[in-house]
């Protein structure tokens, strides 16, 4: 047990890596287990060649299309979920069977949610990765921008319900609120599999850090005070 | 010269009150004040001593002292009678001197015909008997009490027992909705909230127990400050978590034990919370005094009107109009009032009750006297009219016309309107017993209101058209606005744009006489097709767009279209800056996604620079004048009045018809090539050049970046390029592929737009059929809560043909039906569902894929607007005339009265959003049922106008397989956040029964439950 500077308390690292961190969700849906680990990409005691060792090759490949941050971001997060799943499943990370990307992580020879299900995020130098049994979640990380409510809404990704609510807000918790929208949105969206193939204005949230999105729960997820994550739990049925 | 004294009364009635008033104003003026003009020019001049005699001369019951009468002459801050203590309810009910107890006060005439009466003695038991049980529940002086009653007796019983134990009662309709309903009441933090539900005779699906418990739930969660629940209809009672819920049972409390005293309290103490209807936002809230109310509804229905104990009063209203305040007022003068909570059937509905009940005073709305004379309704020939002496108007502009048939079809008694608002609970002008009533024209300003026509600095005139103020203080004004604590709310709404006057935002001209004429909205606010626009909403808007250096909304009288008018907005560009296509579009596009449909502007005009008073403001006047060829009527008071000419020249440009059909040219917006633009937002987007085949999210791109990219490329180039589109290849080259192979907009082209990906593949996908604004936004709250496994589409295309005629229904869903099939999205059986316009829509569309061979599992019409020309010639009649009159009930109609009016008197002021609503309603008129032998579910909405159901025959004759699912909810507001839930529940179980159906299994098996019946 460690206290950060950050301020959150968390877990003991579950795999051993000092930038992995365990994550404590309060609240999900009875039935459900959801373990979710937060990545600390700029650690400083990070050990990219090692953790690339765990990659299938094609995952390092595509690891390495990206610019120096993408690959390794694309490298922590994709170790850390095979470290979580190996957990899970009790085989080592490199033998999980996750179906090549891009897309949606998925265990081979399952659907999506039936057994166990996965989602991974990131943003700056936070990442998350989750992984569930007997639901499907999604999870969504985003450093807090000081978002313009207009920008955002032009963008066109707030359901008017949203817009106003935002707007009922003190101006000081708008930005906050706005950010939290579209992570609890990509989370929902990520879960549900569409992604922004879907448009996100159609998934209303509640404006607030709980709540109820169709069949999803939403539940906030500890993370530096700059961000802001959520995760979206849709007990299997 | 006739008035109303000697044209319509009886012997009986001689000489009005006012002219008893005058006597004693006389004295106290030492002056005679023989003509009513020099009385009213008294009233104003001494209007402390005005209301100090009528205080006297009314007789009322109040302790304390009436030394002073104005502690200020400041409009917006005086307060009147400060040492004054009285009780609204006692003096509405206590015994008058020569008028018998026993003489009816309330005749309440429910929707079946049924009547109730009540005796001014029984009334005031009945509030007694109430008031004790309110005591007795805790109800004290500072409680605001929410009633939820139609307008029948129990309301007028409900409101003036909170009233007499000192409460503050805030009355309206049980059929609201809850938005509405927690728009107003949310505001005002009310302790206890009391229902009537209607009487079992209000039935129907919508009736007591049935539709309202969700809605009741949804109010009362939205109400925390609730302490308890009092139900006064004699119906079961609901549970509500945490909450005391009883009845209130006028018998049962009669033992229950001593009536308590009705407290004597200060003269603004608050008896009334109104609402103003705003155009943005939730209603204003405001506070009405004890005082206020009474002395001026004692002023307006004594003196003006000349109630008294012989008249019977009919004010047609609902509960939740300032009108109910008002007539409730008139038990004051010892008069009956008559109450009806029934719909309006027909022209002869309201005449009948007038008739039947010997009113003699009847107010009505200008619509209803004008439906009257639409259908060739002539009430002197149908009714017996001998009791009616007089015909009050308000809520709307009485047209010339109206009086002429008046005059003609009623009789000689004087029609008069009225106008004055909720903010004061009252009237600036109306009629007057001693003057001749004056086609067009309201005989006379409200006594001891110093209301005149001023220009823009503020100077009366008189004779020609100016802004309407009342110059000194009113006991009626708002004693506060709720949530304002310094004001300010409450300053802004009335004391801006004239300081020390009470600015009410119409436009009058005064006569010598001392007459007045309504002429529309004021400079402040624009009425574009009956929805008034605050112009600063159009410029707060606008203003954000960095090109514009400021800005000017104008209502225009439309050149091309005789009575009409349209919106031009005046830009002074910034800088640089140039107005093209792409620059209106989006200025237009700004404002209709945060403003509404009507604050979009018919034309976009680029002017150096907009007319200026020398004090600095902006002055919309002038430019309206000039815009409309007319002098402007405040040129000397303007420091550029140069600029007008330009203006009237640059909007005459604008306006040439050959400017405005000139076609759009398509995009590259400066020149620009596909691929500059997308390396270029690539760049900007990822703060650093990247490779032409660089994938966006390898180069560290972010999804929320990729939206902002769209959307800067939407905003600088005019260029919509579907999220879809740019994840199929999200690199530079991929991008500007897409920019350079897609032209604008194909006019043929169908979106089938994932609205919500399903999580079986091998289900059936729901598709949703665009709306009447040819989107499918109509359907976000719905998809929500859609419990269905397959993915959920939106299906629209363009609602135009080439040549820019609107598609018929028919052409429409042609091309919808080889959008699907084309559609590499959507194979195999198909679920369709659409809502009003569009599901005639779905219907059609249902009918072609049925005919192109695919299997249609499932066909949902979500209340679709009636098929009238399948309706035969009577049946057509009967609905016209029901659904105009739906709109005098809040809460049915879709369309409000002023746009009706606007509408019905003023033709095409539209802009082109409003055009096409009007033309998908022509549209949808001539929408004709085709036969369809596959199954079919009619969703319909509970909350409807009995005679209007939704012609479910003319569906029947074509349709054999017709389920229909009642849902909550009025036809506007089926799919709101409210209903939605519910809608979507239904339309989910049917989806799985209609599964059910086609792989043959038990619905049961499929967890649907019952089948949906109807």
């Amino acid at each position: 047990m460690a206290a950060r500077a950050s301020g959150i308390a968390v877990a003991a690292p579950s795999g051993a890596r000092p930038w992995q961190v365990a994550v404590d969700v309060p609240g999900v849906p009875p039935g459900v287990a959801v373990r979710v680990l937060r990545l600390e990409l700029a650690e400083p005691r990070v050990d990219l060649d090692a953790a690339a060792t765990v990659l299938s090759p094609a995952e390092r490949e595509r690891a390495a299309r990206g610019a120096p941050s993408v690959r390794r971001r694309r490298i922590l997060v994709r170790a850390a979920l095979r470290d979580l799943l190996a957990e899970v499943l009790g085989t080592t990370p490199a033998a999980v069977p996750l179906a090549p990307e891009p897309g949606r992580p998925r265990l081979l020879g399952t659907a999506c949610g039936v057994v166990i299900d996965a989602s991974c995020s990131s943003s700056g130098d936070v990442g998350l990765v989750a992984v569930a049994q007997a639901a499907r979640i999604g999870v969504d990380v985003e450093r807090l921008a000081h978002d313009d409510l207009r920008i955002a809404a032009e963008e066109g990704w707030l359901a008017p319900g949203e817009r106003d609510a935002i707007t009922a807000l003190p101006v000081a918790e708008r930005g906050r609120a706005l950010t939290r929208a579209w992570v609890q949105k990509e989370a929902v969206l990520k879960g549900e599999g569409s992604g922004l193939r879907a448009d996100p204005s159609w998934t209303v949230t509640p404006i607030a850090e709980r709540g109820r999105v169709r069949r999803w729960w939403l539940l906030p997820l500890e993370v530096p005070p700059a961000f802001v994550a959520s995760l979206a739990v849709a007990p299997a049925e | 010269m006739t008035t109303s004294a000697d044209r319509a009364r009886s012997g009986a009635r001689q000489r009005p009150q006012i002219a008893d008033l005058r006597t004693r104003c006389s004295a106290a003026a030492g002056a005679d004040l023989g003509s009513p003009q020099a009385m009213h020019r008294w009233s104003v001049d001494h209007y402390r001593e005005f209301w100090r005699v009528l205080l006297d001369w009314a007789d009322l019951a109040w302790e304390g002292s009436a030394d002073v009468v104005s502690t200020s002459d400041d409009v917006e801050h005086a307060r009147f009678f400060p040492d004054v203590r009285l009780n609204y309810a006692e003096n509405l009910l206590r015994p008058l001197e020569g008028v018998d107890d026993a003489t009816t006060a309330v005749t309440a005439v429910h929707g079946d015909g049924s009547v109730e009466r009540l005796s001014r003695a029984q009334l005031r038991a009945r509030v007694r008997v109430t008031a004790t049980a309110l005591a007795a529940r805790g109800i004290a002086p500072g409680d605001r009490v929410v009633v939820l009653a139609p307008n029948n007796a129990r309301a007028v019983v409900l409101a003036l027992a909170v009233i007499a134990v000192g409460g503050t009662v805030s009355l309206a309709m049980p059929d609201m909705g809850p938005t509405a309903l927690l728009g107003r009441f949310s505001q005002i933090d009310p302790t206890a909230l009391v229902l009537d539900r209607g009487g079992p005779d209000r039935g129907g699906a919508s009736g007591p127990q049935g539709g309202s418990g969700d809605r009741l739930d949804a109010l009362v969660a939205g109400l925390p400050t609730l302490r308890q629940v009092l139900v006064a209809d004699g119906g079961p009672l609901p549970g509500f978590d945490g909450l005391e819920v009883s009845a209130l049972d006028a018998e049962a409390d009669d033992a229950a034990g001593e009536p308590v005293p009705w407290q004597r309290l200060p003269f603004d103490h608050p008896i009334f919370v109104m609402f103003s209807s705003g155009t943005t936002g939730p209603p204003k809230a405001m506070l009405h005094g004890a005082g206020g109310v009474l002395l001026e509804h004692v002023k307006e229905h004594r003196l003006h009107i000349d109630l008294d104990a012989a008249d019977t009063f009919f004010h047609h209203t609902t509960t939740a109009w300032m009108v109910w305040n008002r007539q409730l007022s008139a038990l004051v003068t010892g008069a009956g009032i008559v109450l009806y909570d029934g719909p309006v059937r027909g022209p002869e509905t309201l005449w009948r009750l007038v008739a039947d009940h010997g009113v003699t005073v009847f107010g009505a709305s200008p619509p209803y006297l004008q439906l009257c004379q639409d259908s060739g309704y002539r009430p002197r020939d149908e009714v017996d009219l001998r009791r009616l002496r007089a015909v009050l108007t308000t809520g709307a502009v009485l047209h010339d016309w109206q009086y002429d048939w008046f005059a003609d079809a009623v009789g000689p008694q004087p029609l008069q309107s009225i106008g004055g608002g909720t903010d004061i609970l009252g009237a600036f002008v109306l009629g007057h017993p001693e003057l001749p009533e004056l086609r067009g024209r309201s005989t006379t300003r409200s006594l001891a209101l110093d209301v005149v026509a001023v220009d823009d600095d503020g100077r009366e005139v008189v004779g020609s058209v100016g802004e309407l103020v009342c110059r000194n203080p009113f006991p009626s004004r708002p004693v506060a606005f709720l949530n304002d604590p310094d004001g300010q709310r409450y300053h802004e709404a009335y004391f801006v744009q004239h300081p020390g006057m009470w600015t009410h935002g119409d436009l009058i001209d005064v006569a010598e006489d001392g007459s007045v004429r309504f002429h529309g909205r004021s400079d402040g606010v624009l009425n574009i097709d009956g929805v008034r626009i605050g112009p600063t909403e159009i410029y707060t808007i606008v203003s954000r767009l960095p090109e514009i250096a400021a800005t000017m909304a104008v209502e225009q009288r439309d050149p091309e279209r005789a009575g009409a008018s349209r919106l031009v907005l005046l830009v002074v560009l910034a800088a640089g800056q140039r107005l093209d296509d792409a620059l209106a579009e989006r200025i237009r596009a700004v404002l209709r996604r945060e403003g509404s449909a009507a604050h979009v502007p018919s034309l976009v005009v680029a002017v150096p620079e907009l007319p200026t008073t020398h004090n600095g403001k902006l002055s919309e006047r002038a430019a309206r004048d000039v815009l409309n060829g007319e002098r402007p009527r405040n040129e000397s008071a303007l420091k550029n009045p140069q600029s007008l000419q330009t203006i009237a020249a640059a909007v005459a440009e604008a306006g040439r018809p050959a400017a405005r059909v000139e076609p759009v040219a398509p995009v590259p917006s400066g020149g620009e090539r596909g691929a500059d633009t997308a390396a270029r937002l690539f760049r900007e987007t990822l703060r650093r050049p990247v490779g032409e085949t660089v994938n966006f999210f390898d180069a560290g791109g972010t999804s929320r970046e990729s939206m902002s990219l769209l959307r800067r490329l939407r905003i600088e180039s005019g260029r919509a390029v579907s999220m879809d589109a740019f994840l199929d290849d999200p690199t530079i080259r991929g991008l500007s592929d897409v920019l350079d192979r897609s032209p604008a907009t194909a006019a043929d082209e169908v979106t089938v737009q994932l609205l919500r990906a399903g999580t079986d593949p091998s289900a059936v996908p729901l598709l949703l059929m665009q709306g009447v604004h040819g989107d499918v936004d109509l359907y976000r709250y719905l998809v929500d809560d859609l419990d269905t496994d397959g993915d959920v589409y939106g299906v629209f295309g363009a609602m135009h043909g080439a040549d820019g005629r609107r598609l018929r229904v028919e052409e429409t869903a042609d091309r919808l039906v080889a959008g699907v099939l084309a559609s590499d999205a959507v194979h195999g059986p198909v679920a369709i569902a659409g809502y009003s316009f569009g599901g005639l829509v779905a219907y059609d569309l249902a009918r072609g894929l049925a005919a192109a061979g695919r299997d249609v599992a499932f066909l949902g019409l979500l209340d679709p607007r009636p098929p009238m020309a399948s309706l035969k010639g009577p049946e057509r009649l009967a609905r016209r005339a029901a659904s105009f009159l739906a709109m005098f009930v809040p809460g049915f109609s879709d369309t409000t009265i002023t746009t009706a009016i606007a509408n019905r008197f003023r033709r095409q002021t539209l802009t082109a959003e409003q055009l096409m609503l009007l033309d998908s309603v022509r549209i949808a008129r001539s929408f004709r049922v085709e036969p369809y032998d596959g199954p079919v579910t009619f969703f319909r909405a509970s909350r409807r106008i009995p005679v209007i159901s939704h012609l479910l025959y003319a569906w029947r004759r074509m349709v054999p397989r017709l389920e229909v699912v009642d849902v909550p909810g009025a036809h506007f507001d089926l799919l709101s956040q409210e209903h939605a839930p519910v809608v979507a529940a239904r339309i989910s179980r049917a989806l799985r029964a209609a599964h059910a159906r086609r792989v043959g299994v038990p619905v049961d098996a499929a967890g649907g439950g019952p089948p949906p019946g109807g």
